[in-house]
């Protein structure tokens, strides 16, 4: 019954796909093209293990431990790898020679901790990242996805003839479009999330994992875009023309409300009405439950500082109300 | 027995009626056609028979049974304007219907496409008027369904093509297939419809066999031998429905006695007097134009 919001679906999911595509290519040509300071690491190694003492042992936990040892000037690099938790490098290096070489192996956000003190180096590499925290970062590609594929009843309102001629409930049938359209958020946000975790292995396969605060941020994600898409229904459903000025307009607004909402008004009473305006509307404005921060911390662009099963149980709710309201008008629009 | 009855039906928007109380039964496998002219209610009629609008009052039934969701198996609608979807093809929109419908014949829809010049792989946004017609046509009648409702259904069409749909209509009503269709092309109606209705302002203004109404009426007409004969003597006469008078020429619609008053007119100096049939154009206009609305051509007399 849904055989035309499918192909809307498919045709998006098709655009994101070659963007998110092109995105890839270009994390390759940018990985080719710091291959060389990415490899100073190795580059180091072989410096060094080039005229050094190389013994390699056998920990009880099953890591391999590497250590090279210039016979010159004493610097010795000791690599503990560890297998897919990564390896732990630490260097003793009094002459400092390779300082420019390790920044520059930086490249990338995977290698995040790197001590520095009287030319002793620790690095470790492949440290955890929640899976959560990539479909935190990746809901905005859900939000535009959402975006794309909005107000699906009120674009049926030009040709209800068709819509309306099927042999099926009409409170069906738009919740079969409902239903093909949330599909394709949560494709998206898969396909943006996996393209997301390539990008990253092309500089360092990331240690994953999958907290349970992590599985929140997962389903926080696609709330967050079925809720947008939900709002849009809510706003346009009843629509016969002008959807398209509604979905151009909603972003904007959708931004700076929960922005004006954050804003010191309160110095007058004006300015104190005003702000209790934006908070009411924020409170019912999606993008304000926008969260982006590591899995654990709690937002401050999310308005409220709330924490992520209330967020989910909100966004939820104005999922429901959204699509409610959507369908109740639908169904009293008129060809 | 009436496959499709329309009880009482008004439909309002606002403070303007578009149908007022309007009750027909359809008989099954008939031709049925709606005439009007514009704005008289029928596409409102339509839409209140399919659900599209709600109707304000009155009740529709299609074999005796309220429309329901299934029933949409059983009915297929050819709106007046395209509601193509614009960025699908002719076969996508095929396989839309093929999904909806149970009974979708593909193969049977892409012939009638075929037959009209359509190319099923063009997106609807490139198709003309006519083929977005032929298009809407096609999917309707590969449904082969019981019920046809097609309102303005050669709209665009070439004369070809328009010939080409009412052998489609009359092939479906052989069939069994009840059928309502409005058109503007009288001629059309005249020649695929067995009965008709004519809506003047939402209201039933003419019902029934289109043969029975040639016959209720006949038109006698004469050259009368002066133009400022007067013809306001006729304007009472009971048998006398309509006068229209152009120049010396006069038309009489008469509901009786035609020969009598061809021989009244004759003994009045009228030249060439003779008595001829209705048409369904005549039945039209006499029942919609008052014969003040074609002044410059009809001096109107009653």
């Amino acid at each position: 019954m849904a055989y035309v919001e499918w192909l809307r679906v498919k045709k998006c999911l098709t655009i994101l796909a070659i963007v998110l595509a092109a995105i890839f290519l270009i994390a390759v040509v940018v990985r080719i093209s710091v291959n060389g300071a990415m490899s100073g690491m190795t580059d180091w190694q072989q410096e060094v293990g080039g005229d050094a003492i190389v013994s390699t042992t056998r920990l009880p936990d099953g890591s391999t431990r590497t250590t090279y040892t210039d016979r010159k000037d004493g610097s010795t690099v000791t690599v503990t790898d560890r297998g897919y938790d990564g390896k732990h490098i630490h260097i003793v290096d009094r002459h400092d020679r390779h300082r420019s070489t390790f920044k520059m192996a930086h490249v990338g956000p995977l290698l995040v901790e790197r001590g520095a003190k009287n030319g002793e180096y620790d690095i470790d590499t492949n440290n955890t990242l929640d899976i959560g925290f990539v479909f935190s970062i990746v809901s905005i590609i859900g939000l535009i996805v959402a975006t794309s594929l909005a107000a699906p009843l009120g674009r049926e309102n030009e040709r209800l003839e068709i819509a309306w001629a099927k042999p099926i409930d009409r409170t069906l049938y738009a919740l079969h479009l409902y239903g093909v359209d949330a599909v394709g958020i949560a494709a998206s946000l898969a396909m943006s999330a996996i393209v997301a975790l390539l990008c990253m292995a092309l500089f360092q396969l990331p240690h994953l994992i999958l907290t349970p605060g992590g599985v929140w941020r997962i389903v926080l994600s696609l709330v967050l875009g079925l809720a947008w898409y939900a709002m849009y229904a809510g706003l346009t459903s009843w629509m016969k023309r002008g959807i398209g000025a509604v979905i151009g307009l909603a972003w904007p607004v959708g931004l700076v409300v929960p922005g004006l909402a954050l804003a010191p008004l309160q110095g007058s009473s004006v300015g104190s009405a005003f702000h209790w305006i934006f908070q009411v509307i924020a409170a019912v404005d999606p993008l304000g439950y926008l969260h982006l921060t590591e899995v654990g911390e709690h937002g401050n662009i999310g308005l409220y500082g709330l924490d992520d099963v209330t967020k989910f149980a909100i966004l939820a709710a104005m999922i429901v109300v959204y699509a409610g309201i959507g369908l109740i008008e639908w169904r009293r629009v008129e060809a | 027995m009436s496959t499709i009855s329309i009880s009482h039906l008004t439909k309002t928007y606002g403070p303007f009626v578009a149908v007022d109380d309007l009750c027909l039964e359809i008989p099954t496998g008939s031709v049925f056609g709606l005439l009007g002219p514009n704005g008289a209610g029928k596409t409102s009629t339509f839409k209140c028979m399919l659900g599209l609008a709600n109707a304000t009052s009155g009740e529709i039934r299609y074999d005796n049974m309220k429309l329901a969701p299934a029933t949409f198996e059983r009915i297929a609608y050819v709106p007046e304007r395209s509601v193509l979807y614009d960025h699908l093809t002719v076969a996508e929109h095929f396989e839309m219907q093929r999904r909806a419908f149970a009974n979708f014949d593909s193969a049977r829809a892409g012939r009638l496409v075929g037959e009209f010049g359509v190319d099923p792989r063009k997106r609807a946004r490139a198709l003309s008027k006519g083929m977005k017609t032929a298009t809407m046509v096609a999917m309707a009648f590969a449904r082969t369904p019981d019920f046809l409702i097609l309102d303005e259904p050669t709209s665009g069409l070439d004369p070809v093509n328009q010939r080409a749909v009412l052998n489609l209509i009359i092939n479906e009503a052989t069939r069994g297939c009840t059928i309502v269709f409005s058109s503007h092309q009288i001629g059309q109606v005249e020649r695929a419809a067995e009965r008709i209705a004519i809506l003047q302002n939402g209201k039933l203004a003419v019902e029934g066999a289109v043969d029975d109404l040639k016959a209720d009426r006949k038109i006698v007409e004469g050259i009368l031998p002066v133009e400022d004969f007067p013809v306001d003597g006729y304007a009472s006469d009971k048998r006398i429905a309509r006068i229209d008078k152009q120049g010396r020429i006069l038309r009489l619609t008469v509901v009786a006695d035609p020969d009598a008053i061809a021989s009244e007119l004759g003994g009045a100096g009228a030249q060439g007097v003779r008595i001829v049939d209705l048409n369904l154009e005549d039945i039209f206009i006499g029942a919609v134009a008052p014969a003040a609305s074609t002044a410059d051509l009809v001096e109107t007399a009653k």
